[in-house]
């Protein structure tokens, strides 16, 4: 079963790749961001576990940042890609413009919350 | 609701010619729609914006009657303290009001009222009334208060028609709004003057809900975003905005379940639960409870939920349809799950994530608050509601509401199934507590709307295809017949009951005089503004704690617990002090510093909800109230504290014709203890009904005469020579003596000392109450005889009598004996 399932793994790996290969520069460029936005998440989470969560609002607010523009920008790319038929008549600069306006308020708020 | 005209939408109707017309018929086709030469869909528009207004008026004048029959006034308890809070934040500013801690309330304790009290309401008026200031309207703030229940609910009404054209169509919309506007359910809660929570608290729940559910609808960032907003308008304003928090997740769930899910969900759902518990996060009182709290993680885990989710749905969108992988998927998608609820389970067991609090644990066991928190039992608007309050908040909408849910199940989208699960789930709850009937009403309001504006179009359908076959037959046409809405005919409660339910909450309460004519009694008002006028400005209060808000906001003097209920072993120690004998109670009331105590009693005007009732007649009240004592310990009701200062003078009054003096009208029965003496206690002031009585501590009220030397001065006074210490009472029997050639005697009243105490006489009381005199010793309390015939040895002397009862069924006997016979 190990074997079997390692095998199974690298093929599935590859199969992802291959299909992910095939995903216009549009989306990669938003994967690529929301990817970099979980990394400093978690980086801060881990930093948390070694320093100690004391300003308690600036720990959240920091990861809530960085997860909040990750959901957001998930949310864009699922506006913005051309398979999804619910939103073939939202133009992608409407789109961008909804983004934009949460990440301003998403931050405001965060910028109260810093302490 | 405005009825339509009678030609039908298509138009062909008959028109006399214009010749040979009279004046009336000229008058009317003026009149008459058609005359504006506006096309039908701008009719309908007009029609739709004309009942709007219509409908907005008549939800804010629905709401004025206790202002137009009597005055502009706050009404009940908690008001109070909001109205408090909001002039403050006028007069200070809102930097002061964020980092406000007040030391009125809770004496010794202080209330940090910056961060315990939800903003929205107060910043809210503020706000309205900056700008009616701005404008030049010199308004005071207190009737921008009175008047902002009813304000919201006219918005209420507006957004219940967006609400109703988002879930169905128009109609339903318009009967939405009319239905919000006379609901009694909504009504209630929301008068001119009742200046609570509730009134904007309702209006931010409908908003969040329909833009929650515009922004499913249309997956849109921006409507996503508003939600946000609306939910922390909702956090701002209210403590149930733990309904929503709750609700939507469910509902996203129960999507999740029956694969009615799609990207817009992904959307709607996220945005708002990001935004929305950030957002939320900046109020002071609600803190981190979105990441720690227990009542707050379903919404959580419906988040983590959900990215799996879509991850998953996304990977298996790309690899096609390979299944075996799909196998693996799962499995690896089984651990992390498993991962996650281990997490939960850990942080949950070591205290991380708290538990559901006791206040909204109550709402899904509603046994619990009766045996653990007998506070929150106490208060009657959390009883679980009876049958006859749901007849009287809802009215017809209760046939109504079962017929909505059929119409929403036949036509199942996004939006209906929302719709059904808020009035299923509000439903629930207004049954388990009384005051959750507010929650549900909009959910009523709106799934009764469906069943009436479907009903309607069914029957005009058919009424018009009945026309239409019948027209090829006659030339007479014209069968738009019956109107395309029905006026609802529900107005009659909401007068009365809108009058009874303010005025009986304690504003004042009017009453039937001996003839027949109305009769206000404003006792509480004259109580405070004596409080107001007639005490040291550093004075302190202490009364049951339902009164605190009001004696803080009219009264302006500290008292020691208020409505807030934060803090039970302080309120215990009130009750102890209420509930205890004299000695007993002047100790502790020495120790909280107070200066007056405030009583209600209803006996003159047979108001039966007095603090007698809250003391003794609810006995699990009383019981609650007093921790440390055993309840063996078996008190004479009549030697306690509470008794002593509602009935104190009693005796002496004659309350209804025909019944002897001291006839208590609250419980129906002469009092037997008419000679009340009070020791540690002056009476200050009994209002003019005899609802609120004042007393005074602080030492006996002495009268002091004295003499003094022929010709000395007192500047340079050395010796009094006393010649007896007199209570205030008996002075007139004891006059000054007149001035001799070697003395001038005085006489000085209210010679107030503090705290004596008489080191040994020859005379004492028990605790008992049983007056026993002879001589003094100091190690033994075996007095020599009983002062008075009827008195019963003590419990020193003759202790197998007065042996505490066995617990149980025999105490209970007991008490209920000596409450009935006293």
């Amino acid at each position: 079963m190990g074997r079997a399932t390692s095998k199974d793994a690298q093929a599935l790996i590859h199969s992802l790749r291959s299909a992910y290969a095939a995903t216009p520069s549009s989306l990669k460029i938003i994967d690529l961001y929301v990817g970099f936005a979980v990394f400093s998440a978690i980086i801060q989470v881990v930093y948390m576990a070694i320093v100690g969560s004391f300003p308690f609002n600036s720990f959240l607010s920091g990861v809530l940042s960085c997860i909040g523009t990750a959901v957001l920008a998930v949310c864009l790319r699922i506006q913005v890609n051309k398979e999804n038929k619910e939103f073939k008549d939202l133009p992608s600069e409407h789109a961008f413009a909804d983004f934009v306006l949460c990440n301003l308020v998403l931050h405001l708020v965060i910028m109260n919350f810093l302490g | 609701m405005a009825v339509t005209k009678t030609e039908p939408i298509n138009g062909s109707t008959n028109k006399p010619s214009s010749s040979s017309v009279s004046m009336k018929s000229d008058l009317m086709s003026t009149l008459s729609l058609k005359s504006l030469k506006l096309k039908t869909k701008q009719q309908e528009l007009l029609i739709r914006v004309s009942i709007l207004c219509l409908v907005y008026v008549l939800a804010f004048i629905t709401r004025l009657f206790s202002v137009l029959r009597y005055e502009s006034m706050i009404h009940e308890f908690d008001p109070y303290f909001n109205y408090r809070t909001t002039l403050f934040l006028t007069e200070k500013g809102f930097y002061e009001f964020w980092n406000w801690f007040d030391s009125e309330s809770w004496y010794p304790l202080g209330r940090i009222i910056g961060g315990t009290l939800y903003p929205g309401l107060m910043v809210t008026a503020a706000i309205m009334y900056w700008g009616l200031r701005f404008l030049r309207f010199a308004v005071h703030i207190r009737e921008v208060c009175v008047l902002t229940a009813p304000f919201f609910a006219s918005n209420t009404t507006l957004v219940a028609y967006f609400f109703g054209k988002e879930i169905w169509d128009t109609g339903a919309g318009l009967v939405a709004a009319v239905l919000i506007a006379i609901c009694p359910g909504y009504i209630s809660r929301s008068v001119a003057g009742s200046y609570d929570n509730e009134g904007v608290a309702i209006f931010a729940l409908l908003l969040t809900f329909y833009l929650f559910v515009k922004a499913v609808n249309t997956g849109s960032l921006a409507w996503g975003l508003g939600s946000a907003l609306g939910y922390f308008y909702m956090v701002s304003a209210w403590g149930g905005y733990v309904f929503i928090i709750n609700l939507i997740p469910l509902y996203v769930l129960v999507l999740l379940i029956t694969g009615r899910y799609s990207m817009r969900l992904y959307v709607a759902y996220n945005s708002m639960y990001v935004l929305g518990m950030l957002l939320a996060m900046q109020i002071r009182f609600v803190g981190f409870q979105h990441v720690q709290s227990g009542e707050h993680m379903a919404a959580m885990g419906v988040f983590f939920l959900m990215q799996g989710f879509y991850f998953l749905g996304w990977v298996k969108h790309l690899l096609g349809d390979k299944k075996k992988f799909e196998a693996l998927l799962r499995i690896i998608v089984t651990c992390a799950v498993g991962v996650g609820a281990i997490a939960l389970g850990v942080g949950t067991a070591s205290g991380y994530i708290s538990p559901w609090t006791g206040r909204f644990y109550s709402l899904l066991d509603p046994t619990y608050a009766k045996d653990h928190i007998p506070i929150i039992a106490s208060v009657s608007e959390h009883q679980p509601t009876a049958w006859s309050s749901f007849m009287f908040d809802f009215h017809i909408l209760l046939f109504l509401f079962p017929a909505g849910l059929y119409f929403c199940f036949k036509r199942l989208s996004d939006a209906t199934i929302f719709i059904v699960m808020y009035g299923l789930t509000s439903m629930y709850f207004a049954g388990v507590m009384v005051r959750l009937i507010l929650v549900a009403t909009p959910a009523v309001c709106l799934i009764s709307a469906i069943a009436v504006s479907a009903t309607i179009k069914n029957l005009t359908t058919l009424l018009r295809t009945k026309s239409k076959v019948s027209q090829t037959g006659t030339t007479k046409g014209a069968s738009g017949g019956k109107g395309s809405s029905k006026a609802l005919p529900d107005q009659s409660q909401p007068f009365q009951r809108n009058g009874s339910y303010c005025i009986a909450f304690r504003c004042f309460l009017p009453a039937q005089g001996a003839h027949g004519n109305r009769v206000i009694f404003d006792d509480y008002r004259e109580a405070y503004y004596w409080l107001r006028q007639n005490t040291p400005a550093d004075a302190k209060v202490m009364s049951w704690w339902d009164y605190g808000y009001q004696i803080t906001a009219m009264g302006n003097r500290t008292v020691i617990v208020d409505n807030n209920t934060w803090n039970n072993t302080h309120i215990a120690t009130v009750g102890r002090a209420m509930s205890s004998y004299e000695d007993e109670a002047y100790e502790i009331m020495r120790s909280l510093d107070v200066n007056y105590v405030l009583v209600v009693f209803g006996g003159v005007t047979g108001y039966s909800s007095d603090d007698i009732k809250q003391v003794f007649v609810d006995g699990e009240n009383w019981r609650w109230s007093i921790p440390f004592l055993p309840i063996e310990t078996a008190k004479i009701v009549r030697f306690l504290v509470e008794y002593k200062l509602s009935y104190y003078r009693f005796g002496e009054l004659v309350t209804e014709y025909g019944k002897p003096p001291g006839y208590d009208r609250a419980r129906g029965v002469e009092i037997g203890n008419k000679d009340i003496k009070l020791e540690h206690l002056e009476e200050a002031f009994t209002t003019s009904n005899w609802i609120v009585r004042i007393y005074k501590i602080g030492g006996v009220s002495i009268a002091l005469i004295y003499c003094l030397d022929q010709g000395s001065d007192f500047r340079n006074v050395q010796w009094i020579h006393v010649l007896d210490f007199v209570s205030s009472d008996n002075l007139s029997s004891h006059p000054t003596p007149p001035p001799s050639h070697t003395n001038t005697c005085f006489q000085q009243q209210k010679f107030k000392l503090d705290h004596i105490q008489q080191s040994c006489s020859n005379s004492t009381i028990t605790a008992e109450g049983n007056k026993y005199y002879g001589e003094c010793h100091e190690k033994s309390i075996r007095f020599l005889k009983p002062a008075n015939k009827e008195a019963s040895l003590g419990r020193e002397t003759d202790s197998e009598r007065w042996a505490p009862p066995p617990q149980g069924y025999a105490l209970g006997c007991f008490w209920w004996a000596e409450i009935a016979f006293v």
